[in-house]
Formats: C-alpha cells, structure tokens, sequence
C-alpha cells in the first residue's frame, strides 16, 4: 500500500468520523422525547395570612421568599395540607376551611409543563374556573378568600411521577 | 580426485527434487497469527518515502476527535450544585393561565419576578382590597 493510498484512506476515514459525530450530535439535539409519565402528584396547601401575630409556620419555610416577596402579612400558618397522586384527567378535591373547596384536574403532560384545570368554589359559586399550565414541580398560588382575621393562600403545585 | 567427488556431490543435489519441499514443511507449522497492533505499527514505519504525508493527516484527526470530544463532554455536561446550597434560590415556578372565569367582581395577577412565582388573587370582600 502506498503513500498516496493511505492518504487518502486517512481522509476519508476523518471525514467518516466528522461525518458521523454531526449527524449524533445534531440528533440529539433535534430529538425532543416526551417523557413517560404514569401520574402526577398535586399537593395544595391552605395557608392562613394575617397582621396578628408574627408567626411563620416552618412547615412553609420553602415558601417564605416568595411570600416576604408578594404579600405584606405579618403572620403565615399552614391550615390544611394534602398530597394525593393521581392519573391524568383524574380530578382532586380539597376541602378548604370556610366552606370552599377546591377541584384541581391535571389534563396532560406536555413541553415539560403540566396542564391543569383549578376550581375554586363556595357553595355554588365558582369563585375561579381556570386552566393553567404549570412547569413540573412548580407552584402557583390562589389568594383573597377572607377567613377570619386574615386571608387563605392556597398553594398548588404538581410533580409528574416517572 | 577432487574434482570427481564434487561432481559426485553436485549431481546426487541436483537428482533431489525439492518442489514438495517447502510444501511438506509449511503444513506442519503451526499457524501464527500477528496482532494487529504489530500489523499497524509495520504498515506505519515502513515505505516511509514521505512519512508526513501519512502522519500529518493522522494526528490532524486524532486531534479533531479529541476536540469535538472535549467539546460534546462540556457541551453535556450536568452542572453540578452544592448540597448546602438554598432550594429557594433556584426555585422556578413558572406558570401560564390559560384560561379564567370568575364570578367575582375582581380578579388580580401578582408575580414573584425573583421566582417566577404567580398568583391570582381574588377580592371577594366589598374592600376589594389587594395584599
């Protein structure tokens, strides 16, 4: 085998080995799988907020900036909790104090974000019918409900189960 | 005298046919196989009129491949966090309403830019009051 032949061998053997690293790299950067997912847990919290008191429950701890950020409430006590996994399309209901409750009915799984619909009802009057789409272990919040001295933030967050 | 026992040996040599010679030696040894390391390692030193020509686009390569792998290594890397480190500080809780209907009289948007925190506060009071 001579010089030449070798030569070229190289070359195409290089340009082989581009070739074939571009083409991976560019599929794994076009391939966009959407995850399996066989649930998703919703948790919904109530939280009581007042101006009586300084209290801040420490159950909420991981929530403490984001409500020093958006409310002016002295105290924060976490009333009611529940965590339930659930199917798509399988709807959760909370009972909230105060005669409310609420139904969250996670629809899909889609672009790393969950869509659901949130119910927030008092008797027979839905105070809020609305569909959000929520990124995966995100939490939105529901405030204004008055409950004795203070107002009720309920807090809903969904983590898809994997 | 010399001269005939050379001639004697010369001819009984030439008498011997050594045709099946090599061929009844070679059936008997063993088969040896080279590694292909010995086999590249020959192939690179030897017709070395223009060695450069081989070795110059050969280090080229290895060169272009430990690149782009290094690159695709960083490029993919998982960024790595101190366990000590706050949750809150990464926290993310972007959300998009879709959709809202509501029967009460006032209906507001509050957003943690921070946190991407959101929130939809409902006056159900007659203050109508925000937090």
């Amino acid at each position: 085998m001579n010089a030449a032949l070798r030569h070229g061998l190289l070359v195409v053997l290089v340009m082989c080995s581009l070739a074939a690293v571009a083409a991976a790299q560019e599929t794994l950067a076009t391939e966009t799988v959407e995850p399996h997912t066989r649930g998703v847990e919703v948790h919904i919290g109530a939280v009581l907020a007042s101006n009586s008191g300084q209290e801040f429950d420490q159950r909420l701890a991981s929530m403490q900036r984001q409500f020093n950020a958006l409310f002016a409430y002295s105290s924060y006590r976490l009333v009611k909790e529940q965590r339930q996994q659930v199917a798509w399309g399988e709807r959760v209901a909370f009972d909230i104090p105060g005669g409310r409750y609420m139904i969250v009915i996670p629809k899909e799984f889609k672009n790393d974000r969950v869509l659901m619909k949130v119910m927030l009802i008092e008797g027979t009057r839905p105070i809020i019918d609305t569909a959000l789409s929520l990124r995966d272990h995100a939490t939105f919040l529901v405030g204004g409900p008055r409950e004795r001295n203070g107002v009720l933030i309920l807090s809903i967050g969904a983590s898809t189960l994997r | 005298m010399q001269d005939l026992i050379s001639t004697n040996v010369i001819r009984a040599v030439d008498s011997v046919d050594f045709n099946a010679f090599w061929s009844a030696i070679e059936h008997r040894l063993p088969a040896t196989r080279v590694p292909w390391s010995m086999w590249l390692r020959e192939w690179w030193t030897t017709d070395s009129e223009h060695p450069w020509a081989v070795r110059l686009p050969a280090f080229a390569a290895a060169m272009a491949i430990a690149v782009i792998a290094l690159y695709l290594f960083t490029h993919n890397a998982q960024p790595t966090s101190q366990p000590a480190a706050p949750q809150l500080a990464v926290a993310d809780n972007t959300s998009t309403i879709e959709s809202l209907d509501t029967d009460v009289d006032s209906v507001a948007v509050l957003n943690d830019p921070e946190t991407r925190t959101m929130v939809l506060w409902v006056n159900d009071g007659p203050s109508g009051d925000l937090p």
